[in-house]
């Protein structure tokens, strides 16, 4: 049971939560929110990046959020991250990521 | 957060980079979008001004590179002179982004092309002043000048190649005019800009003018051109009270017209600001657009320093005389190939001509994020009444049982039926209408609702009542206390309905239908057109369960409703069409808006989806395959086929490639609308021959 992905749903979508990162979010919520950076292209037209990424949840900066839970497991999530994972059906995958904190794979910004 | 209406970023209320545009405030994240916003006719002349003055410069530097010995002494000077303007007056543009981008961090094309133009002009700098320094090198100030040159030409093509992809919004604007005819209390006219109509004023339009603002007709009728907003060639007619959208012309009346919206408010900024929009709309598979820009310019950058390492090295091993020329080249070359704009571009500007093709249809893609969403739709829930039926019941019978003619019947009834707002009253006034019925006075009028409406009628009682056997759609009228008639009311089935039902089962898509209506009358109309599963008596707030219900089946939902009253279902479904009203397409629910009562556009706005996301994947596979392969090619590929020497020409080459990269994105976009026409077109002939059969090897494969 330990070693199984836990499925937290969102919306039409689902997130779904590495086993391996249990322990480092026994004190820790999650919140996953964008951040946006303009890419390597100049042209107007072209789009500004959204990636989603995960930080400590601080109700005092981190806005408005949605609250997904289950159990125990809780993520708080941006107002457009949820729509996005919940218009497009999307899963994601929140995992520990090469510096020791953690990530999102699999997400697209489509509110 | 506001937006940024130039590049997307968020940008927080209190910046002080703020102009408002008819009463809308725009918020920008530096000066050179708030720059690009309000001149971009400045920014297109001074592209012009700088392409020009490069290729006067930049073709003398290449004919005297290749046909003037390098045996005379002052070639390189005379070289050096002339690349001096382009590379700073030229490619300052490029240097001023670089700038920018190394002060937020954040690596652009603009940081690579500045490198790789001063590290050719540099290079050749220091060999014109140091020639001893690298005995037998040559200058490449041609490389460095064509970068320049080449770039901002495929800047400049670029630029046209986006006004053709955004021709029907840009079209909206232009046709409309600069001066409204005011018409003031005492019914003199005058010329004001438009800029200034407000709600509630009066205007006069004339024959042959656009209407400038919303409003309703406060006097006098015309036939009204609505093709440029509603898709539809054919005129309406138009009379006092009936509503006018802005962007539509007058034909043949004059008008006084009173104004309800104008500016920003009105339909046709609405519309052009959705269009406007669309570039900024997600398709999934644009992700992998995302990662490429991420991570873009160090791969590149890596790859260059690669690449003139792998060079330098390698032939100062075989005892080559000059391999920092090579090696200074195979960077140039790397760093000027690569092109991130083709793999940016290939959504947005898709989206884009989408929604363009889009309104000249009367479809309005509100959310173009929806039509990735569309593609996927495989089951299409559709309202009755509004949508399968005309929005308006009609009268299709009159039983006469008194010694009434159907003539004062119709006097009786629609006497007293111009004082309620009723479907049913409107179907009586409208009958009466259309047989030349003026209506009288009528008095002591009581509607009773859920039961009908009574009065008197030139002294006589006159009382309409709803039919007992059970027909909604049915009146009984009883005139001085004796039954004389049976009016039968129902609202007509669309003529497209069928084959609309037809053409989505033929694509693959399940149809249901919901209504509010009795079991009875929704079953009569699934059948004559082909539709099995519907819902009966559904209140407006369970249709919203019932989209819930098959997406929790794994289905993708479209709704088709109206957009006022059915924004809850419209807003729950996977893409929401809202049908017909275009009243206050802001206001509306729905990611697409359709400005006409045509059926059809269901279909075709299914076959823009389809067309479009295919599109957007060609494009993106386009990009990524020509960075993949010219990359390589710049790196040094085909060296050991074509020898050392294909590295004079590369890196004008690769300022070639680089420079039509977004161009080529652009044109093959540009595809898109003859390829979504001639879809429209293959549909409408089939349609027209009447054949309902599946329409195999017409239609694109989904």
């Amino acid at each position: 049971m330990k070693n199984e992905k836990i499925m937290l749903k969102s919306g039409r979508g689902i997130i779904w939560i590495d086993p391996k990162i249990l322990d480092f979010l026994e004190n820790y919520v999650p919140w996953i929110h964008i951040l946006e950076k303009k890419g390597a292209c100049t042209d107007e037209t072209c789009q500004v990046i959204y990636r989603a990424t995960v930080d400590r949840y601080d109700p005092a900066r981190s806005g408005e959020c949605i609250e997904i839970s289950s159990g125990n497991m809780k993520v708080m999530l941006q107002k457009d991250v949820y729509e996005s994972i919940d218009n497009s059906r999307q899963e994601i995958y929140l995992t520990k990521s090469i510096a020791g904190g953690l990530k999102i794979k699999g997400f697209t910004y489509s509110p | 957060m506001p937006t940024d209406p130039v590049c997307g970023m968020f940008v927080p209320e209190t910046t002080d980079l703020v102009t408002e545009v008819d009463g809308k405030k725009y918020y920008f994240c530096s000066s050179g979008c708030m720059q690009k916003f309000s001149s971009p006719d400045l920014e297109a002349k001074k592209l012009r001004k700088r392409l020009i003055l490069s290729w006067i410069l930049a073709v003398p530097v290449l004919l005297i590179t290749y046909l003037v010995s390098e045996k005379f002494q002052y070639r390189d000077y005379i070289l050096l002179a002339l690349t001096l303007p382009i590379q700073f007056y030229s490619g300052f543009g490029f240097y001023e982004g670089a700038w920018h981008s190394i002060k937020s961090k954040s690596a652009n094309m603009d940081l690579l092309v500045s490198i790789g133009t001063l590290t050719a002009f540099i290079f050749s700098l220091f060999i014109t002043l140091f020639p001893s320094a690298i005995p037998g090198a040559g200058v490449y100030y041609d490389a460095s000048a064509f970068i320049i040159t080449l770039i901002l030409t495929g800047n400049f093509i670029e630029n046209i190649m986006k006004r053709k992809a955004n021709r029907a919004a840009e079209r909206l604007m232009d046709m409309m005019p600069s001066v409204a005819h005011l018409v003031n209390e005492t019914g003199q006219v005058t010329d004001v800009p438009l800029d200034s109509i407000k709600p509630g004023q009066i205007l006069n339009v004339r024959a042959g003018e656009v209407f400038p603002a919303d409003g309703v007709i406060d006097n006098g009728s015309t036939e009204v051109d609505e093709s440029m907003i509603t898709g539809e060639q054919i005129p309406v007619f138009r009379e006092k009270g009936q509503r006018i959208l802005s962007g539509t012309r007058n034909i043949n009346g004059s008008i006084y017209l009173l104004v309800k919206r104008a500016g920003g408010d009105s339909t046709v900024r609405q519309i052009y600001d959705m269009i406007e929009r669309a570039s900024s709309g997600r398709a999934k598979v644009q992700r992998i657009a995302d990662v490429f820009s991420y991570y873009f310019v160090p791969v590149v950058m890596a790859s260059a320093i690669t690449s003139s390492l792998f060079w330098y090295f390698y032939l100062s091993s075989t005892g080559y005389s000059d391999p920092i020329e090579i090696s200074v080249l195979a960077f140039v070359s790397v760093i000027v190939i690569a092109c991130p704009c083709a793999i940016g571009l290939a959504g947005p500007i898709t989206l884009l001509i989408s929604s363009n093709v889009s309104s000249e249809n009367g479809i309005i893609i509100k959310n173009s994020s929806a039509l990735d969403r569309l593609s996927k739709v495989n089951r299409v829930v559709m309202d009755k009444t509004g949508t399968i039926t005309e929005s308006e019941p009609t009268v299709t019978g009159i039983d006469i049982t008194g010694e009434e003619t159907e003539s004062e019947i119709l006097t009786y009834t629609s006497s007293l039926e111009m004082n309620s707002n009723h479907p049913i009253a409107r179907a009586i006034q409208s009958r009466a209408k259309l047989m030349g019925i003026n209506p009288e006075k009528a008095e002591d009028i009581r509607e009773i609702p859920g039961t009908g409406i009574e009065g008197t009628v030139g002294g006589i009682p006159v009382k309409i009542r709803k039919s007992g056997n059970d027909e909604r759609s049915s009146v009984k009228v009883v005139v001085d206390g004796r039954d004389v008639a049976v009016i039968h009311v129902s609202y007509k089935i669309r003529p497209e309905a069928k084959r609309t039902i037809t053409e989505l089962k033929t694509l693959g898509i399940e149809v249901s239908i919901v209504s509010g209506d009795t079991d009875k009358e929704v079953q009569a109309i699934g059948e004559e057109i082909g539709v099995s599963d519907i819902y009966s008596g559904i209140l407006p707030e369970q249709k919203a369960e019932i989209v819930k219900k098959f997406q929790s089946n794994g289905d993708y939902v479209m709704f088709v409703g109206d957009g006022i009253n059915d924004s809850v279902a419209l807003e729950t479904s996977d893409v929401g069409v809202a049908m017909g009203s275009g009243s206050d397409i802001a206001r509306e629910s729905g990611d697409v808006i359709l400005l006409n009562n045509n059926l059809e556009n269901i279909v075709k706005v299914k076959l823009i989806g389809n067309e479009t996301i295919t599109k957007v994947r060609q494009n993106i596979g386009w990009a990524f395959g020509y960075n993949a392969i010219l990359i390589p090619v710049a790196a040094g590929v085909l060296v050991p086929f074509l020898g050392l020497s294909v590295y004079t020409i590369l890196p004008i080459l690769s300022a070639f490639a680089m420079g039509m990269s977004s161009s080529s994105v652009v044109m093959n976009s540009l595809l898109l609308r003859p390829r979504i026409r001639k879809t429209f077109r293959n549909y409408s002939i089939k349609e027209m021959a009447g054949n309902a059969v599946a329409m195999e090897g017409v239609l694109p494969s989904i």
